[in-house]
Order: C-alpha cells, then sequence, then structure tokens
C-alpha cells in the first residue's frame, strides 16, 4: 500500500509541472498589456514612465525562462502575488473562498451519492421494469439539463412559489438545498447510468454464479460480490467529478449568489485581475489532481490487485 | 454497406426525430431574417413585458424585445457558435492526432505530455480561465473551447490511427511502396472519419452546454446580441413575475441537448455496431 | 456395503429461448448418483452439460427458461424447490468445481473470505472454527502452509493452487454429491494430472458420490465408475467405464473414441459433419445425420435409452429394434 501511494505521488511530478508551465504562459494570452491595467485599476494615468516601473516591479523585461523560474519559486512557497483589485495577497482571498465552495461540493456529492447508489443498484436488479425505465428517462434528461436553467426552475418552484426555500445566499442548512441539489443532479444522473451498467456487467460475472452456486443469500450476494466491485469504477470516476463540481460551482454560485471561488473568479475575471484568475486555475488544477489521487487511494484500499501491484 | 447503415439509421426513431428537431432549428435560425416576425434588437420601451399576441407570439421581454425573433436569431448563434468549436477542434486534432499516430516522434511526444495536463484540469475551469484571459465575448469563448478540447479529441484519433497502423491492408499499401500521405489519405482517415463523427454528434450537446453557460455568465457573446444563454441571464431578475421569459430559451437549450445525446446515441449505435 | 443413489434424475428437460428460437439444451436425461461413486459425463462441448450441472442446483432459473423432469435428493425434487430451500442444499447438499476457477473467485475477497461465506451460510459456526475447517480441508487438498494460503488473494494463486481451493470449500460442507464440471479443462497438462490424482485420492476419503463431467475422454476413463455419454442434450449410451470402453454400442460413442489419440493408432478420425443446432429439437436421433451406421428406421425412431444388459444402456435405433420396436410418431 505505501509503495504504491508512494509510487502514484512520483507520477504527479511531471504533471504538476505541466501544469505549473500551461499557468504561466496563461498570462500571456492578455491581449493587453498587464501593467497597463493594474494602473488602470490602481486609478493611476498609465503614463509610459508608469508602466515601466510597473513592468519592472512586475519582472516582465526579464527573459522568459527568468519569469517562469521566478514565478514558479513563489508559487512553491504559496505566493501567488497580489490582486490588482484589492491588493491582498491571491492565495488568502482564495483560501477566504474556497471553504464555501468546498461545502457546497460536499453537499453535492452527499446528494449524488444518496440518489445514485440506491436508484443504480435497483434498477440494475430490476432490469427492464417499469421502474429502471423511468430511471433511465430521468436520467437522460437529467444528464442533458443545463444546471443554470434548472437552478431556475427549482427557485421558481420551490421558492417562489412554495416559500419552502431561501433562494439566495448562504447561512442556514436550508440556503444549501437548492444550489447543492441543483449541483448534483447533473452528476448524479450520470453516476446512476454509470453504476447501473456496472452492476448488470458483475451480476454476469462467474464468481456471482459460482456464490450462488454455493448457497450464498441472495443479499449477501448482491452487497458483496456485485456492488462492491461494481463501485470500483464508479470511484475513480468520482475523483473526476468531484473535481468538475467544484469547476461547475461557477455557475450554481452565480444563480444562488454563493459567496465562493466561483463567485469570485467571475467578477476578477470582468475586473481583469490576472493574478487572481492564474492562481485560480492552479489551485483548481491541484485540487483536482489531489482528489484523483485520493480517488485512486480508495480504490486501492478497495482492491487488492491495485493494492498489491497484481496484474492485469 | 453504407446503405445499410443509412436504412439503420432511417429505422431508428429517437435518431430520425431528434435530427428533425435540430434541423428545423437550425433552418429557423438560417431564415429568420426572413420569417422572424420582428427586429430582435428592436428596443420599444411601450412594450415591455407583453404578453404574447399575434405581433409578438411568444411575447417581449423586459426591453419590449420580440422574444421569439430573438429565439429564432440566437439559434443561429448558439448553434453555429457550437459547431464553430467543433469544426475548429476537429480539424485540429484530425491533423495533429494523425500526424502524431502515424508519424509518431516528438510530436507524438508533445502531445501525449500536452494529455496529461490537459487532463489534469477540470475542461471547465480551462476553459473559463483562457477565456477570462481573453476577455468577455464570443469569439474568445470560441477560441478557449477549442483549445481545451482539441487535445482529447487528438489523443483518441491517434489511438484510432495506430490500431488502423497494423491493418493489413495499411501493411500491404506501405509494403507496396504508396507515399504515406496516400495511404492516410486513402486507408485511415475514410476509416476514422465515421467514428469521429459519432464523437462529435455526442459531444455537440455538451459544447451547447458550456458556450450557454458561459454567455449566461457574461462572458460570450455581448448584448444586444440574441443568444439563449444570454437571454437566461436576460431574464433571471425577473423570473418571479415573468417565468416565461425563463422558459423560452432553456426549453431550447434543453432542447437542442437532449437531440444531439439522442442522434449520437442513433450514429454510434448504426456506425460502430456493426464495426465492434 | 450396498450402494445407495444419492441423487435421481429422472427426464430432466431445459430448454432456453434465444435469439432464432427456443434451443433445447437439455432434451429428457436421466441419471443416477450413487454414494462414493464417479459417474462420468461425457461429450462434445456445447452438448449441454454445463447446463446439466447448473440445473442441478436450480441456476437455471432465468427469464423464459423452461425446465421439466425430476431431480430427487433424499426424497425432495429440487427442481421445484423454493428459493430458501434450494439455496440450503447448494454448496451444502451439492457442491460443485467450477470450469474456470480463476474467474470463479471474487476478485476483492481473500481466500479465507470465500471460505468462511460459504460455511457461514449452511452452519453456525464461530470464525475459529471456520477457519479451522477450512485449514483442515486446504491440507486435505494438498496444499500447504494453509494459514497464509487463507490470507491470500485468488489473483495471487496459480490456477492449479486455486482448483484445489474450490475442490476444498467443495469438501468442507460434506455434501452428498459433488459436481465438477470440467475440473481441469482450463489448467496446463500437468497441472491437470495432480488435480486428477488428487480427486482420485479423495475419492477413496470421501462418501461423496461424484458426477465428474468432462469432454476428455482419457479424464473419464482415469477416474469413472460409470459412463454416461451425452450428445445434443441426450445421453445416447451408458455403461460401466470398463464396459463402455471395450465394448462401445452406439456409433457416436465408438465415433468419440476413434477421434481420441491412441499410442498404436497413427491415424486420428475427425467425426464428419456437425452438430446439428439445438434449435427446436423434434426428439429423434440427434446423431442420425453423421452417423455411419444409420438404416431405414432410424429416421422414425425416437430418442430413447434401452437396456442392452445389464448395467448398459444405449439410445440407438439398431439395438431398440432388436429389443422392442420404439417407432416416433410424428404428430
Ligand atoms: N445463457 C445461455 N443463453 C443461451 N444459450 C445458452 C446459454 N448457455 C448455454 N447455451 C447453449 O446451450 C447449449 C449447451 O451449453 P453448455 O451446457 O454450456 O455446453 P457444454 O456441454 O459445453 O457445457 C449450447 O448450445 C449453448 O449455446
Ligand atoms: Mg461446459
Amino acid at each position: 500500500m505505501g509503495r504504491f501511494v508512494a509510487r502514484r505521488i512520483i507520477s504527479l511530478v511531471p504533471v504538476l509541472l505541466g501544469i505549473s508551465l500551461l499557468t504561466f504562459v496563461l498570462i500571456h494570452l492578455v491581449p493587453v498589456d498587464p501593467a497597463e491595467v493594474y494602473l488602470r485599476l490602481s486609478q493611476i494615468p498609465p503614463t509610459d514612465e508608469a508602466v515601466a516601473v510597473i513592468r519592472a516591479e512586475m519582472g516582465l523585461n526579464k527573459p522568459l525562462h527568468q519569469q517562469y523560474f521566478d514565478w514558479l519559486w513563489k508559487v512553491v512557497h504559496l505566493d501567488f502575488g497580489k490582486s490588482f483589485v484589492t491588493k491582498k495577497p491571491v492565495m488568502a482571498e482564495l483560501l477566504y473562498y474556497f471553504p464555501a465552495t468546498l461545502n457546497l461540493a460536499a453537499a453535492s456529492l452527499l446528494i449524488v451519492l444518496l440518489i445514485s447508489i440506491p436508484v443504480g443498484v435497483f434498477s440494475a436488479l430490476y432490469k427492464d421494469t417499469a421502474f429502471d425505465q423511468i430511471c433511465r428517462i430521468l436520467a437522460f434528461i437529467g444528464a442533458s439539463m443545463p444546471s443554470f436553467w434548472l437552478s431556475f426552475v427549482l427557485i421558481y418552484i420551490l421558492s417562489l412559489e412554495l416559500n419552502l426555500l431561501p433562494a439566495f445566499g448562504r447561512g442556514t442548512l436550508a440556503h444549501l438545498v437548492l444550489p447543492a441539489t441543483t449541483l448534483a443532479l447533473g452528476a448524479a444522473a450520470v453516476y446512476t447510468r454509470l453504476l447501473r451498467t456496472s452492476m448488470l456487467e458483475n451480476l454476469n460475472q462467474n464468481f456471482v454464479l459460482y456464490a450462488r452456486a454455493r448457497g450464498l443469500k441472495e443479499k449477501l450476494i448482491v452487497v458483496r460480490h456485485v456492488l462492491k466491485n461494481a463501485l470500483i469504477p464508479v470511484v475513480i470516476a468520482f475523483g473526476m467529478t468531484l473535481g468538475h463540481m467544484l469547476a461547475g460551482s461557477v455557475i450554481v454560485e452565480n444563480v444562488f449568489a454563493w459567496p465562493g471561488v466561483g463567485r469570485y473568479i467571475v467578477s476578477s475575471i470582468f475586473n481583469r485581475d490576472y493574478p487572481v484568475i492564474q492562481a485560480y486555475a492552479l489551485f483548481m488544477a491541484v485540487v483536482f489532481v489531489l482528489l484523483n489521487l485520493f480517488a485512486d487511494i480508495i480504490c486501492a484500499t478497495l482492491d487488492p490487485r491495485i493494492r498489491l501491484g497484481g496484474d492485469k | 454497406m453504407l446503405q445499410e447503415k443509412v436504412k439503420g439509421l432511417y429505422r431508428n426513431k429517437p435518431g430520425i426525430i431528434s435530427f428533425a428537431v435540430l434541423a428545423v432549428i437550425m433552418l429557423a435560425g438560417i431564415l429568420a431574417p426572413v420569417l422572424a416576425p420582428n427586429d430582435p434588437v428592436l428596443v420599444t420601451l411601450d412594450n415591455r413585458f407583453a404578453a404574447p399576441s399575434t405581433q409578438f407570439p411568444f411575447g417581449t421581454d423586459h426591453l419590449g424585445r420580440c422574444v421569439l425573433s430573438r429565439l429564432m436569431y440566437g439559434a443561429i448563434v448558439s448553434l453555429g457558435s457550437a459547431l464553430l468549436v467543433m469544426t475548429i477542434t476537429i480539424t485540429i486534432s484530425i491533423i495533429i492526432g494523425t500526424l502524431s499516430g502515424y508519424k509518431g516522434g516528438w510530436v507524438d511526444t508533445l502531445l501525449m505530455r500536452m494529455g496529461d495536463v490537459n487532463l489534469a484540469f477540470p475542461d471547465l475551469v480551462l476553459t473559463l480561465v483562457i477565456a477570462g484571459m481573453l476577455g468577455p465575448g464570443l469569439a474568445n469563448i470560441i477560441i478557449a473551447m477549442a483549445a481545451v478540447q482539441w487535445v482529447w479529441y487528438a489523443r483518441i484519433i491517434r489511438g484510432m490511427v495506430l490500431s488502423l497502423k497494423e491493418r493489413s491492408y495499411v501493411l500491404s499499401a506501405k509494403v507496396a511502396g504508396t507515399p504515406g500521405w496516400l495511404i492516410v489519405v486513402r486507408h485511415i482517415l475514410p476509416n476514422i472519419i465515421p467514428h469521429v463523427v459519432v464523437l462529435v454528434t455526442i459531444n455537440l450537446g455538451m459544447v451547447v452546454l458550456h458556450i450557454s453557460g458561459l454567455t449566461f455568465l457574461g462572458l460570450g457573446a455581448q448584448p444586444p446580441t440574441p443568444e439563449w444563454g444570454a437571454m437566461l441571464n436576460d431574464a433571471r431578475q425577473y423570473l418571479r413575475s415573468y417565468p416565461r421569459l425563463i422558459m423560452f430559451p432553456g426549453t431550447m437549450i434543453m432542447l437542442v441537448v437532449i437531440s444531439f445525446n439522442l442522434l449520437g446515441d442513433a450514429l454510434r449505435d448504426v456506425i460502430e455496431f456493426r464495426e465492434g | 456395503m450396498n450402494e445407495q443413489v444419492v441423487l435421481d434424475v429422472k427426464d430432466l428437460h431445459v430448454s432456453l429461448p434465444s435469439m432464432r428460437g427456443v434451443v433445447g439444451a437439455v432434451n429428457g436425461i436421466s441419471m443416477q448418483i450413487t454414494e462414493g461413486k464417479v459417474l462420468g459425463l461425457v461429450g462434445e462441448s456445447g452438448c449441454g452439460k454445463s447446463i446439466t450441472c447448473l440445473s442441478l442446483l436450480g441456476l437455471t432459473k432465468e427469464e423464459g427458461w423452461v425446465i421439466a423432469g425430476v431431480a430427487k435428493i433424499q426424497g425432495k425434487n429440487l427442481l421445484t424447490l423454493g428459493p430458501e430451500e434450494i439455496r440450503k442444499i447448494r454448496g451444502k447438499e451439492i457442491a460443485i468445481i467450477m470450469q474456470n476457477p480463476l474467474t470463479a473467485f471474487n476478485p476483492l475477497m481473500t481466500i479465507e473470505q470465500h471460505f468462511l461465506e460459504t460455511i457461514g451460510s449452511h452452519l453456525l459456526l464461530s470464525k475459529k472454527e471456520g477457519r479451522n475447517l477450512a485449514g483442515r480441508y486446504l491440507e486435505y487438498t494438498g496444499l500447504s502452509q494453509p494459514s497464509k494460503l487463507l490470507k491470500q488473494y485468488p489473483f495471487q494463486l496459480s490456477g492449479g493452487m486455486i482448483q484445489r481451493v474450490m475442490i476444498a470449500i467443495a469438501l468442507a460442507l460434506e455434501p452428498k454429491v459433488l459436481i465438477a464440471d470440467e475440473p481441469t479443462t482450463s489448467l496446463d497438462v500437468t497441472v491437470q494430472r495432480q488435480i486428477l490424482c488428487q480427486l482420485a485420492r479423495l475419492k477413496e476419503k470421501v462418501r461423496t458420490g461424484i458426477l465428474l463431467v468432462s469432454h476428455d475422454l482419457g479424464v473419464i476413463a482415469q477416474m469413472a465408475d460409470e459412463v454416461a455419454v451425452m450428445y445434443c442434450g441426450c445421453i445416447v449410451e451408458r455403461a460401466p467405464v470398463e464396459r463402455l470402453f471395450n465394448q462401445p454400442l452406439h456409433p457416436y460413442t465408438k465415433a468419440l473414441m476413434a477421434s481420441k489419440p491412441k499410442m498404436q493408432k497413427k491415424t486420428l478420425q475427425a467425426i464428419g459433419g456437425q452438430a446439428p443446432s439445438l434449435l427446436n429439437f423434434d426428439g429423434g436421433c440427434p446423431f442420425f445425420e453423421r452417423c455411419h451406421e444409420k438404416s431405414c428406421c432410424c429416421s422414425h425412431y425416437k430418442q430413447e435409452l434401452v437396456q442392452y444388459d445389464d448395467k448398459h444402456w444405449v439410445g440407438c435405433a439398431k439395438f431398440a429394434v432388436k429389443q422392442r420396436m420404439l417407432y416416433y410418431e410424428p404428430a
């Protein structure tokens, strides 16, 4: 196990370097001079001298590779520079907004699990029944529904018409329900389908037949031999999904005025707060990579073939 | 064989229906200048929030603009930009994917490394960030989406090319001294294009979703351009009093996405079933 | 020592739906499994051997499958038992060794977990007692270091080892009947020999009646006391093992023996033609098309075993006509 984790972490190094390189290059996509933007945002007239001073300060005059290593050195020390707008360290800002987003994503994840596991399991066990058909249609629609539109439908029905739940802001648990549900439904649809397929595949495995032939109780077979095996591809995909949820929360946060990273990044984009955009990219990529690592570790604890480095 | 496939597609009801829906929407968009009842950007403040009538079949929005006309013009913006994204993506990825699969070498190494890095980002984050750096605007979103997606397609195409390269007819063509580009054009491209068409169709729904999502955030088409995501954004403030303003563009987006998904599934069944 | 029949199968039919129509996979077979004896069931692959085995465990209850006949164990017809009753019989009264041991084990579970869940489904034993039982039977099948083995996962074992584990699991609950469905087919030849020797040794020790299924006459010759030859879902000949090899009666049995490599003979004879499809089996002689000894009355013959002498039964018109006329009358 320890060796597996170590190997997996070492394999991350080139990926992380690639991520840093890509993020570094991003700032050079900006069609205007960042120094000029900085000055405008600071209400200083961008005269030639002022621009030159700021460029020097930002290190924009050095050769590119020098800029990269300087930047990387700072990033390794968790210094992402300062926001053009608030003049505060970007890292502190991101960490300030991140908990709200994490909170939202975690709640959604819980909803995804609560929906997709029972529905996926039962629609596989009762394949082709009315229940299964209805679930499949709902899953198809769920996967095609734009989250921003779904959120308006939910707000309109549950909040404005029935007055059951608050539509905007963060605070009580009730505030969490609508945004988390909106964020969850698309993924729940995908996972229900994935789990159903995976369950059906495992139900046809030889070891399930052998388990029946040994006289095990059907419930035990479903839980231990079918479900546990069926969950492995689902867990692998979950690392990705949680990352996509953190990213997808951009839209949901903006609809529900949820004070998380997603809202922060959109306002930063409109403010042309380039250091924030750059840091956001790096931050999300690292979180995403770590989540995938985490999912792989869970898989390894589930599956001895991965853990003990077997073939197959 | 092609005929058989066309027949198979013809028998696939969801496929046919979704194709028809998409064709109608696309036509409505193209013919909007002729068919649309009103000017989509004409602001008439006297007519704000007008109920559906003969003059405004779907009513008007907060600036008194005709909702139906905006939906029709919007079709070409929403669908057209999605198609444009796909065209750019596919052109790049076919060139690079084929080169990397057939020739190998540094192109291949570079593509694989880029793929690893690309996979390390959630798609939406990278798109958002590139679009953010470039600044708001429809063109920038299209560039950002293509820039993020092509790597993925190129890697898939590379895989297809690699497996085709080992087929006997390719090997024998090689032995016969056929030049590389001719083998690619004659034997490889015709074999990968059907699969690419399936991939593209299935993912077009996703592209439409992302484009309208980014426009909804204000990053895409700028006012007063009629675009479905932008219409949703305009309508959100009036959700309580005029929910219909939300219903129309939302339903359109969903219809298009569902249709692309169904059409993609149908194409996959027909094209990939036999080749397995 | 009187011979006690532990499993008595009469006129077993299994038919299943397929894309092209109803497949008669098993078409009225009868056999008796006797305590302490090995009944060999031999036939080409696809002739319905595995389906026969599974139906004896009540594992053919899928949608659209039709099962008819009687299979009696301890006076109960296991083909008509409810799900919980048949579950209690599986593994406990009738145990099975499957053809493909490597895929029969859940890759996520240790050998010990497989043992304990099997034992726990039938007996009230503590974990420790279960572990002791498992260890005892693993040693019984010739595996050393059982305690270490129990902690291992299936993918860490070789094919021969895991087949032994399967045998140990099957025997641990002292079943009345052991079904071995091609127990050695997927193993390489040297391991095959070891496993067969092990089974032969176990046969002496336990009182279990064994149904040994194989497409390999060599395996059957080595192990079985009595042999049933299966063709297209029917048993075409049944006799004690020496009798069958010395004096095969049915043309199919003869052809099967001719196609088996022997030291003395240089030529190998394949059976001409192809086995007929099991689709819409009509009850006539299934071997008719490929038979070299067919005669005019064959086409009217209704497939049924007739007694040739004391322990030798054969399902061929030639012999049926001698004994009593059996005609198949088309409806
Ligand atoms: N699950 C199934 N569905 C449809 N047909 C089956 C199934 N299992 C077996 N068959 C058919 O039943 C016949 C007997 O199969 P089987 O008992 O597995 O043969 P074998 O003698 O090789 O063990 C074969 O012709 C096979 O095609
Ligand atoms: Mg078999």
